[in-house]
C-alpha cells in the first residue's frame, strides 16, 4: 500500500497483502498491506502494541500469519529450507546471543551456522567496527546493555543480508555507536539493502527514514513519504506523526 | 554435509557452554548419584537382588537425571532469545533438533557413566565383564531417551508449568523404552544376550527420533 510507488513491478523486498495474526482473542496485526522496496528505509512507528514488534517477527518468518499473503525476497522466509533467511538480518529484543560465550565465540558461532566462507578477519574487523574489539575474548555476560546491543547488531551484519529487520536497535546505545549505526545503515542501503526499523526514537532514526508506517492496534493508521526532506525535517514530520500516541 | 557442520557447530557450542558453566552435567550427576544411593539405601539389595531390582532402579535415577538436562540445554537456548536466531539461521529446522539431540545424549550418556561405579559400588554387581555391551545398551535407550524429550522439552518450554509438564508427558511416552531397557540391562547383568530388548530399542530410536525430525519445528512455533 505504498503512496508513492508505483504499486506493480518486480523488485519488492517485502510484499503484504491483508495480513492478519492473532493471539488467542488479541488481534496483534488486522490487515496489514506493506510493501517495502531495495534500497529504502522503511520506519515503523507508533504506540507500545500496535503491532510492530510482531510484524517484524512475521516478515522474518518467526511467526506465521494467521491470515492473509506475505513474499519476502520473492519467496517465504518458512520455507525454501532458508534460502530467504539467509538474506534477512533480523534484530529484536531478545539480542539472541550467548552470555556464557565471549563475543568472537558468539560471532564465529552465526558465522558456522550461515556457511559463510572461513575469514579469520572478518569477526575482529567486525567487532572493531562496533567497538569492541577489546571486548572480543570476554564473556558477554559481563557487557552492559549497550555493549550486548552493540554486539547483536555485528551479528545482524555478519552475513551481509539484502533485508534488515531491526525492532529497537538504537536501545542502550551511546551518540556516538547510534551514529555509527545509522552510518552503517546508510552504506547499506545505498549498496541496495532494504531496511526496516521499528523504533520510538526519532532522534536517532528518523534521518534514516525514506518512507514511514504508523501502526496502532494492529493497522496500518497513515503513511508518509519522507523523501526529499532534510534530518530535522523528517524528526520534525515524524513528530507530528506520533502526536497524541499516550493522549 | 552443510547440516553436518551445522550440527557440529550447535553441539561444540553446547559443550563449550557447558564446559564453561558445569551446570547441567554437574546438577545431572549428582542427581542421579543420589537416587542410586538412595534406592540403595532404601532396599539395601544383597547381590543376587541387585541384578533383579538394580537395572529398573538405574534407568529410574537415569530417567529422572535425563529430565533435568533435557530442560537445560534448552533453557540455554532462551536465555538471551538464542533460539530465535537459531530459527533464523538458513537451515532446516530439524537440524536445531538433531543438534539438540546429540547435545542431550552426549551429556546424559557422560551423567550415566559418572554413576555407573557407585551403582557397582552400592548394589555390589560387577559389571566389568559385560560393560561393552551395558554401555551399548545405555547409549541407544539414551537416544531413545533424547529423542522424546527433546521434542517433549521444545513443545512445553513455552508453557509456563513447563518443570511440570515435561515428566507428565514424557514418563508415559517412554514406558516401552523404558521396559526394554530394564528388561535389556537385566539379561547383561544375568550374562545374557539382549537381543529382542536391544532390537525394541533401536526401533524406539528410529521411530521417534524421525517423528520429531519432522515436527521439530512446529513445536517451536510460538
Amino acid at each position: 500500500m505504498s503512496a508513492d510507488r508505483e504499486p506493480e513491478g518486480p523488485g519488492r523486498t517485502v510484499e503484504m497483502r491483508r495480513v492478519r495474526r492473532r493471539f488467542g482473542f488479541f488481534r496483534a496485526l488486522d490487515g496489514i498491506d506493506l510493501d517495502a522496496f531495495p534500497g529504502e528505509t522503511l520506519l515503523l512507528l507508533g504506540p507500545n502494541g500496535a503491532g510492530k514488534t510482531t510484524l517484524l517477527r512475521v516478515i522474518a518468518g518467526l511467526l506465521p500469519a494467521t491470515d492473509g499473503t506475505l513474499t519476502v525476497l520473492g519467496g517465504s522466509p518458512r520455507g525454501d529450507g532458508g534460502g530467504v533467511r539467509r538474506r534477512i538480518g533480523f534484530l529484536s529484543h531478545n539480542l539472541a546471543l550467548y552470555p556464557d560465550l565471549t563475543a568472537a565465540e558468539n560471532l564465529r558461532f552465526f558465522e558456522r551456522l550461515y556457511r559463510l566462507t572461513r575469514d579469520r578477519a572478518r569477526v575482529p574487523s567486525l567487532l572493531e567496527e562496533v567497538g569492541l574489539g577489546r571486548w572480543a575474548d570476554q564473556p558477554v555476560r559481563v557487557f552492559s546493555r549497550g555493549m550486548k546491543q552493540r554486539l547483536a547488531l555485528a551479528r545482524v551484519f555478519l552475513h551481509e543480508p539484502d533485508l534488515f529487520l531491526l525492532d529497537e536497535p538504537f536501545t542502550g546505545l551511546d551518540q556516538e555507536s547510534a551514529g555509527a549505526l545509522a552510518e552503517r545503515l546508510h552504506r547499506r542501503r545505498d549498496q541496495g539493502a532494504s531496511v526496516l526499523l521499528a523504533t520510538h526514537r526519532l532522534d536517532a532514526a528518523g534521518p534514516l527514514g525514506d518512507r514511514a508506517l504508523y501502526l496502532r492496534q494492529g493497522r496500518v493508521n497513515r503513511e508518509i513519504s519522507l523523501g526529499g526532506l532534510g534530518a530535522d525535517e523528517k524528526v520534525a514530520r515524524l513528530r507530528g506523526l506520533s502526536e497524541g500516541d499516550h493522549r | 554435509m552443510n547440516a553436518l557442520t551445522r550440527i557440529g557447530a550447535i553441539f561444540a557450542k553446547d559443550v563449550l557452554v557447558e564446559l564453561r558453566t558445569r551446570q547441567a552435567l554437574l546438577s545431572m550427576t549428582i542427581f542421579s548419584l543420589l537416587t542410586v544411593l538412595l534406592l540403595a539405601f532404601a532396599f539395601e539389595p544383597a547381590a543376587e537382588e541387585s541384578v533383579l531390582i538394580g537395572p529398573g532402579l538405574l534407568w529410574i535415577a537415569f530417567a529422572f537425571c535425563g529430565t533435568i538436562g533435557l530442560e537445560h540445554t534448552l533453557s540455554l537456548e532462551r536465555e538471551m532469545g538464542g533460539m530465535e536466531a537459531l530459527l533464523l539461521a538458513p537451515m532446516d529446522r530439524g537440524i536445531i533438533y538433531l543438534a539438540k539431540l546429540a547435545a542431550n545424549t552426549f551429556f546424559m550418556f557422560l551423567a550415566e557413566l559418572l554413576t555407573l561405579p557407585f551403582f557397582v559400588l552400592f548394589f555390589n554387581v560387577n559389571i566389568l565383564p559385560v560393560l561393552p555391551d551395558l554401555l551399548l545398551l545405555n547409549l541407544v535407550g539414551t537416544i531413545g531417551f533424547c529423542s522424546v524429550g527433546t521434542l517433549l522439552v521444545a513443545l512445553t518450554s513455552q508453557t509456563r508449568l513447563k518443570g511440570v509438564i515435561l515428566p507428565v508427558l514424557l514418563f508415559p511416552v517412554i514406558v516401552p523404552l523404558l521396559l526394554a531397557a530394564v528388561e535389556g540391562t537385566g539379561a547383561i547383568l544375568r550374562g545374557e544376550p539382549a537381543g529382542t530388548p536391544l532390537r525394541i530399542l533401536v526401533a524406539f530410536d528410529v521411530i521417534f527420533a524421525t517423528t520429531a525430525f519432522l515436527t521439530f519445528g512446529y513445536a517451536l512455533e510460538e
